[in-house]
C-alpha cells in the first residue's frame, strides 16, 4: 500500500499575484498510474477581506477529468452556514475557484476525493490569491493531502 | 496513530449547556509535535433547533496555531464551523458550537491539526446547545490523533 502524506512545514504567504502556481511543500512528483484516495485538510488566512483564496488540485498533463473531489469549506468568521464547496472533478487544466476569506478570518478545507492517473507525473496543490492586493493571502503551517493507493488503474 | 470509538451511547439532556469532556475522548501523553485529528460522530436530537457544541481542548494552548473543523450533514441541511484550539476552550459556549438538523440523524465529520508544544493531555469536549431535549452521540463515533509529525 501507498501512502504518501505533505505536512507544511511553515507558513506560506503569497500577495500581489492572482497566478496560481505550485504549493511546493503540498506536490506528489512521480506518481505513477493508479487509483489514489485523496484526504487534505488545507488552512489559509488572511488579515483584509475580498481577497480571498484561489486555489485547487492539478492533476498531471494527461490526466484531465480523471479526478473526484469533495471539499468543505469552514470558516472561523460565522458560527454555521452555507460554507461547502463541492467539485466534481479536477483536471489538469487551470484553476480558478475562489474560497472567501473574511478580515482576519481562517479557513479549512476539508477535502476527500479520489484521483485516477492515468499518464504519470506530478499532483499539486496551486494557489493564489484571488484579487491582487499588497495585503498577504496566507496557507497555514500544518496544512496537509495524502494519498492512498492499494489498486491498480483499471 | 491513536484511535478512540465510543462503545456506548451517551446521552446530555439541558438548555445551552457548556461542553464538558467526554471520557471516551481523551488521550494523555501526547509528546510534543504535530498531529492529525479526524473523526466522525452520529448524533440524534430529540428536538427542533438543538446543536452540539464541542472542540478539543489540550492542557496546554499550542504556541503554533492550531485548528478543529466541522462539517455537520444532516437529512434536512448542512452546516460547518472552524474554530481555533485553545485552553481554556472559548468561554462562549456558542463559539464552540455546530447545528445539528432539526432531530434528525446528523454525522459529523472532525478534521484539524493540533501542534503539542510539550507533552500533553487531549480531551473532546461537547455539550448540548439551543433548545431544551436530549442530545445523544451514538456508539461507533471515531476521533483519531495521527502523529506526532
Amino acid at each position: 500500500m501507498t501512502d504518501i502524506l505533505k505536512i507544511k512545514t511553515e507558513n506560506t504567504s503569497r500577495n500581489l499575484t492572482t497566478t496560481v502556481v505550485d504549493d511546493t511543500e503540498l506536490l506528489f512528483e512521480d506518481l505513477e498510474p493508479g487509483v489514489y484516495a485523496l484526504t487534505g485538510y488545507i488552512l489559509a488566512t488572511c488579515t483584509a477581506a475580498n481577497i480571498n483564496l484561489k486555489a485547487g488540485l492539478r492533476l498531471p498533463e494527461g490526466n484531465a477529468a480523471a479526478a473526484r473531489l469533495m471539499c468543505s469549506r469552514t470558516n472561523s468568521a460565522t458560527f454555521s452556514g452555507t460554507n461547502d464547496y463541492l467539485n466534481n472533478a479536477i483536471t489538469d487544466e487551470a484553476i480558478t475557484k475562489s474560497f472567501t476569506i473574511a478580515a482576519n478570518a481562517t479557513i479549512g478545507l476539508m477535502i476527500k476525493g479520489v484521483v485516477h492517473i492515468v499518464s504519470p507525473g506530478t499532483l499539486s496543490f496551486q494557489w493564489a490569491q484571488n484579487s491582487s492586493s499588497a495585503t498577504a493571502v496566507t496557507v497555514r503551517q500544518g496544512s496537509w493531502l495524502r494519498l492512498r493507493n492499494n489498486v491498480e488503474a483499471g | 496513530m491513536i484511535i478512540k470509538t465510543k462503545l456506548t451511547d451517551t446521552q446530555k439532556s439541558g438548555f445551552n449547556q457548556t461542553p464538558v469532556e467526554d471520557t471516551d475522548f481523551q488521550w494523555t501523553n501526547l509528546e510534543s509535535g504535530m498531529y492529525i485529528i479526524d473523526g466522525a460522530l452520529l448524533v440524534v436530537s430529540s428536538v427542533a433547533s438543538k446543536s452540539l457544541a464541542c472542540t478539543i481542548v489540550p492542557s496546554v494552548t499550542p504556541a503554533i496555531p492550531s485548528f478543529i473543523s466541522a462539517h455537520a450533514y444532516a437529512s434536512s441541511s448542512t452546516s460547518s464551523m472552524l474554530r481555533p484550539i485553545t485552553n481554556p476552550m472559548a468561554s462562549t459556549v456558542s463559539q464552540n458550537s455546530m447545528l445539528l438538523g432539526n432531530g434528525t440523524n446528523t454525522v459529523i465529520k472532525l478534521s484539524g491539526i493540533l501542534f503539542a508544544p510539550e507533552t500533553i493531555d487531549v480531551s473532546f469536549y461537547w455539550g448540548a446547545y439551543g433548545a431544551s431535549g436530549a442530545i445523544t452521540m451514538r456508539a461507533g463515533s471515531t476521533i483519531s490523533l495521527e502523529g506526532p509529525f
